[in-house]
């Protein structure tokens, strides 16, 4: 799923997958946060992670891009995101984030008490969650759950 | 979608009403750039043969694929089905809107608010607006509060009811959302809308419930939503909260 919300799957499958993005505010900190953009995704490239990108110009795993170069075209307002497949590198990844003190907001899809024990150890306490209920109306109609995850 | 099909000719067909809009064939299919007429001669001479050129799915011959210019309301199709189309209502690409994505900034889910997200056509299936509306109407009965910024809510010409605008209701999406929130204490009367309203759409919807962390970092929805007797994701959303400057309710 690409709303990474309603990815399926047991909490042992889920666990090598965190995706960690950053997320402005249309007249709050939208504007002028190119720069800022830039900064998150240069700290999440430094620990390297297993795919980074950014909505529309791709990104690492699926496209034939150039990162530094795709860093530098950011402009105010773009959804930048990494993805990392363990706890401690994520931990590492937020606490330097909250040193750089960038001010946009940043979010991260996982398995949720897990987040919360990382944003712990970092000295955090998370500000809001979302669970995904499920699907619901015509599920005869999907695939079989092998393919949804 | 399942909207690009071979007709008896053996010509590929794109039926407008299941398209929509998306433009993933556009951005995807691999354009081989031969002339029209190499392609359907050299066809015509494979057939005389009783031979058959089965190409990879993603590649166009000849580009035969053009974009079109897309009017209202079909343009609405690939506002909401093509993330890269600027919404003109969000400002942003896509159908998506903030949520939590940014509530340490903005405050719009407050102390005692549930989120809920009901995504219509997700994953994979599309809805039309005549469905989307049958869910918003039976959802408007519980007196939410929609949310403003999100592009479902700016088709309603009654968020009272939850009535959409009669010119749009033939067209069809690959998802929309409506986002609205309640008092975590109604979360029980939204399943219960819910429950009654899935059975009368012939499309799948994607669920999410949000809230603001407490003090000590525990979601208070989640214990709504087990007294409902529903069970939750073990994975989700999480905003960090680093967002400044921090939202400060009064």
């Amino acid at each position: 799923m690409t709303n990474t919300l309603h990815r399926q799957g047991t909490p042992e499958s889920l666990k090598h997958d965190y995706v960690i993005f950053a997320h402005t505010a249309k007249g709050i900190t939208r504007e002028g946060s190119a720069s800022k953009l830039r900064e998150f995704m240069r700290i999440c490239l430094k620990y390297h992670p297993e795919n980074i990108g950014e909505s529309k110009q791709g990104n690492i795993l699926q496209d034939d891009i150039d990162i530094h170069r795709l860093i530098s075209n950011l402009s105010d307002g773009a959804v930048a995101s990494a993805v990392f497949t363990d706890l401690d590198t994520l931990q590492k990844v937020i606490e330097e984030l909250i040193r750089a003190n960038l001010g946009i907001s940043i979010n991260i899809s996982g398995l949720l008490d897990e987040v919360q024990t990382c944003c712990r150890k970092a000295g955090l306490t998370r500000h809001s969650g979302e669970h995904s209920l499920g699907f619901w109306g015509a599920r005869d109609r999907l695939p079989e759950r092998e393919i949804l995850e | 979608m399942g909207v690009i099909y071979l007709d008896e000719d053996g010509k590929s067909v794109v039926n407008q009403d299941e398209c929509v809009e998306c433009f993933t064939c556009y951005r995807v299919l691999r354009n081989e750039g031969y002339k029209p007429w190499f392609v359907k001669v050299l066809r015509k001479g494979l057939s005389l043969l009783r031979l058959g050129y089965l190409a990879e799915v993603d590649v166009c011959p000849t580009g035969a694929l053009t974009p079109p210019e897309l009017k209202w309301p079909r343009n609405l199709r690939a506002q909401f089905s093509d993330p890269s189309t600027v919404h003109p209502g969000t400002g942003v690409p896509g159908r998506g809107t903030d949520e939590i994505k940014t509530n340490d900034v903005t405050g719009r889910l407050r102390k005692g608010d549930a989120g809920l997200v009901v995504e219509i056509g997700r994953p994979g299936i599309g809805a039309y607006f005549r469905d989307i509306e049958k869910i918003a109407m039976e959802l408007a009965k519980l007196k939410p509060h929609f949310e403003k910024e999100n592009p479902v809510t700016q088709l309603m010409v009654d968020p009272e009811s939850g009535k959409m605008r009669d010119d749009i209701l033939n067209e069809k999406v690959l998802s929309a959302i409506i986002e609205m929130k309640i008092r975590q204490e109604r979360v029980h009367e939204f399943f219960h809308a819910l429950e009654k309203i899935q059975k009368e759409v012939d499309t799948v919807i994607s669920v999410g419930i949000a809230s603001r962390c407490l003090p000590d970092g525990t979601l208070p929805h989640e214990e709504w939503v087990r007294k409902a007797g529903y069970a939750l994701s073990p994975n989700g959303k999480t905003n960090i909260g680093l967002g400044r400057p921090l939202f400060k309710e009064e």
